[in-house]
């Protein structure tokens, strides 16, 4: 493949998964720039990274996902990749399928890829997924289109995106920002992942989170989102 | 409450929610800070459109008029607000901080280690002259 991807992995706190998530890229996309964003983890993190020569970006604070990620895809941006790919550092997506998502957005002209447990398979029907169902259904009614997991953090964007995620507001990595984007006539595909579970580790969410994240993304996708500029 | 005050209450709501969208658009705030102001409007627009839930309460807590329990809503809801700024504005503070420590002190590394790099240089161009010099 001659397109530079850039697979950028933000991470707190992950000493436990760190080096099977970098392994699984070593091994399976070979052929593929990384480049992990540590968000100020108190543990041991980014010593294991530097020890191991991983490809590494050290925040001195906190900023979370969305930050983390931007600095990522300010990197991206700087060195002027095609694709930057959003990827998980605890383990749970898979590195194999990387080299499919960009062929997707190569074959379609997709400007983003959502590398989807649902493209294909039917999503479940339980109150894990009350929220994913919720958010694909808001998508719906604002945009026509579907799409099944709008919360998968493996996404796949083109260098149209990268400089919008690199530098604007409000262009977080979240279902949001695709229903914008969407809305704005930009191209999104999906296509069918496989993902594992959490194996260690602390997942960021609780309760009251859960409920203001809802919150915030239905009244982005519901009322704000069609107040806002196209980019 | 007169009529008069419930559709300023609801005219004033909707100018909050007008605003707020503005700046939105202009990019100048982001969408997760404004959501409390969203949120806010509708609780107006909702105490005008149903006083019901005024009287309801000033019933309660003996309060004379329906209109001044809004007001005590009101004031209430921003002080709570006010709280979770200062909190915020906490954690800015040590988080600018931070920065300028992180800053300065990779600041000066830098230049330790340059010096550090230009004295072994010095020592090995030196080195190579006295051996020159013994030859």
């Amino acid at each position: 493949m001659n397109k530079r991807v850039l697979a950028v992995i933000p991470a707190y706190n992950e000493e436990e998964n760190i080096v099977s998530t970098i392994e699984d890229l070593r091994k399976n996309a070979p052929d593929i720039d990384y480049v992990i964003v540590n968000d100020g983890s108190k543990d041991s993190t980014a010593a294991i990274c530097r020890e191991r020569g991983y490809h590494l970006i050290s925040l001195p604070v906190n900023l979370g996902l969305a930050g983390a990620f931007q600095t990522g895809m300010k990197y991206a941006y700087a060195h002027g990749y095609d694709y930057a790919i959003q990827f998980d550092a605890d383990g749970q997506h898979s590195a194999a399928y990387i080299d499919d998502m960009v062929e997707v957005a190569e074959e379609t002209g997709a400007n983003v890829v959502v590398g989807s447990r649902f493209a294909d398979c039917k999503k479940p029907f339980s109150a894990r997924m009350a929220g994913s169902a919720l958010i694909t259904a808001m998508i719906f009614v604002t945009t026509r289109k579907r799409i099944e997991d709008p919360t998968s953090g493996m996404r796949l964007f083109d260098s149209k995106m990268i400089p919008l995620f690199a530098n604007e507001l409000d262009f977080g990595p979240e279902p949001d920002t695709i229903s914008l984007l969407m809305r704005h006539g930009y191209k999104v595909e999906e296509m069918q992942v496989e993902m594992r579970e959490r194996t260690a580790g602390e997942s960021y969410l609780n309760f009251t989170k859960s409920v203001s994240y809802m919150l915030r993304i239905s009244l982005s996708i519901l009322i704000v989102q069609w107040f806002r500029r196209r980019k | 409450m007169t009529l008069l005050f419930r559709i300023t209450l609801i005219v004033c709501a909707l100018l909050v929610f007008i605003y707020v969208l503005r700046k939105i658009r202009h990019s100048e705030v982001k969408i997760a800070d404004s959501t409390f102001w969203f949120i806010f409007a509708l609780v107006i627009l909702l105490l005008a459109v149903f006083p019901h839930i005024a009287f309801f309460f000033s019933n309660i807590f003996g309060i004379e008029s329906p209109s001044n329990c809004v007001f005590l809503a009101i004031i209430a809801i921003l002080l709570v607000r006010e709280f979770f700024t200062t909190v915020e504005l906490s954690q800015l503070r040590n988080k600018v901080a931070a920065l300028a420590q992180a800053e300065a002190l990779a600041e000066l590394d830098a230049i330790e280690n340059t010096d550090a790099e230009a004295g072994e240089a010095a020592n090995k161009h030196a080195d190579a002259n006295v051996g020159a010099g013994e030859e």
